[in-house]
């Protein structure tokens, strides 16, 4: 699950939010997950999952996340999101909830279902996208929820925050 | 020597409009960042930047309204549209209707293509 873009910030690092440094490419899902099957899980830092259609936010998030000591890893839609999560069994999944392929409430739908104890925190910025969420709280389904525009301060306040 | 071109750019998520100006900056490029379509106008007039990337959709004024603002006071000024919803496609219609030109590049924005087109719309050549 590779970022689609084959240089996508046209150069090996951009540095950004005050000195973190927001890679080209970071580790995909499964060199994430044979890492950390290889670690007593005692010893790992939480895993979070960033599912994210817009490049620039998601990459931007895994860099925070990892400044602030997690490990993170990023997919592209919702379809990757399901794939990933079975993989690496996150302990967080953060899914934006408009996004391509499958959208972040019906892969939240499916990680849960497959993962129940795995977090999952939404965020969206449009309408449509709470919408959606109503929809799912109504059908049983009990997902955090971050509004967009995210900042970075409010997710890792999130994180930290017990569910 | 002669000065970086200045970059504006407008987008309500702050994570991409930071992100975009330090790439742009990494790039060789002058740039700056606003959230919103109001802020956008105020900065153009203030910093005639060279290009102005501007998301549609964003609080107080929308980006459309904010680009139809720049083109009056910086008929030079390049502006590059970013769409992502279907709603955002049909402003932009309207626009062009209007006798409107925009380039229009649909999110989620590619940096890779976004830097391409900037270098073309300023003669800049890539610092690689």
């Amino acid at each position: 699950m590779h970022s689609s873009f084959p240089h996508p910030f046209g150069r090996n690092t951009v540095s950004v939010l005050g000195g973190i440094t927001l890679h080209e490419e970071h580790e995909n899902c499964e060199d994430m997950a044979r890492r950390r099957r290889r670690v007593p899980h005692t010893d790992l830092p939480y895993a979070v999952l960033v599912a994210d259609d817009e490049v620039l936010i998601r990459s931007t998030i895994v860099a925070i996340l990892k400044a602030e000591g997690y490990d993170a890893v990023g997919v592209k839609d919702g379809v990757a999101a399901v794939e990933c999560a079975q993989r690496l069994e996150p302990d967080v999944v953060l899914a934006d909830v408009s996004m391509p392929a499958m959208n972040g409430i019906e892969a939240a739908k499916r990680i849960r279902a497959a993962l129940p104890k795995t977090r999952i925190i939404c965020f969206s910025g449009h309408a449509e996208s709470s919408d959606l969420l109503v929809q799912a709280r109504n059908a049983g389904y009990h997902f955090e929820f971050l509004p967009k525009p995210l900042k970075p301060e409010a997710l890792i306040e999130a994180l930290k925050k017990k569910p | 020597m002669k000065e970086a071109p200045l970059i504006l750019v407008a987008d309500d998520e702050p994570l991409v409009a930071h992100t975009l100006v330090e790439i742009l900056k990494a790039e060789g490029f002058r740039a700056i960042s606003v959230t919103n379509g109001a802020a956008a106008v105020e900065w153009a007039e203030r910093a005639r930047p060279a290009v102005v990337i501007c998301d549609v959709m964003m609080p107080t004024l929308d980006g459309i309204e904010a680009a139809k603002r720049i083109r009056k006071l910086l008929p030079d000024t390049e502006i590059v549209l970013f769409s992502g919803q279907a709603a955002s496609g049909s402003m932009i219609d309207r626009a062009c209707a209007e006798g409107y030109t925009f380039k229009v590049l649909p999110k989620p924005i590619r940096p890779d293509l976004l830097l391409q087109l900037i270098r073309e719309m300023t003669g800049m050549e890539s610092t690689k």
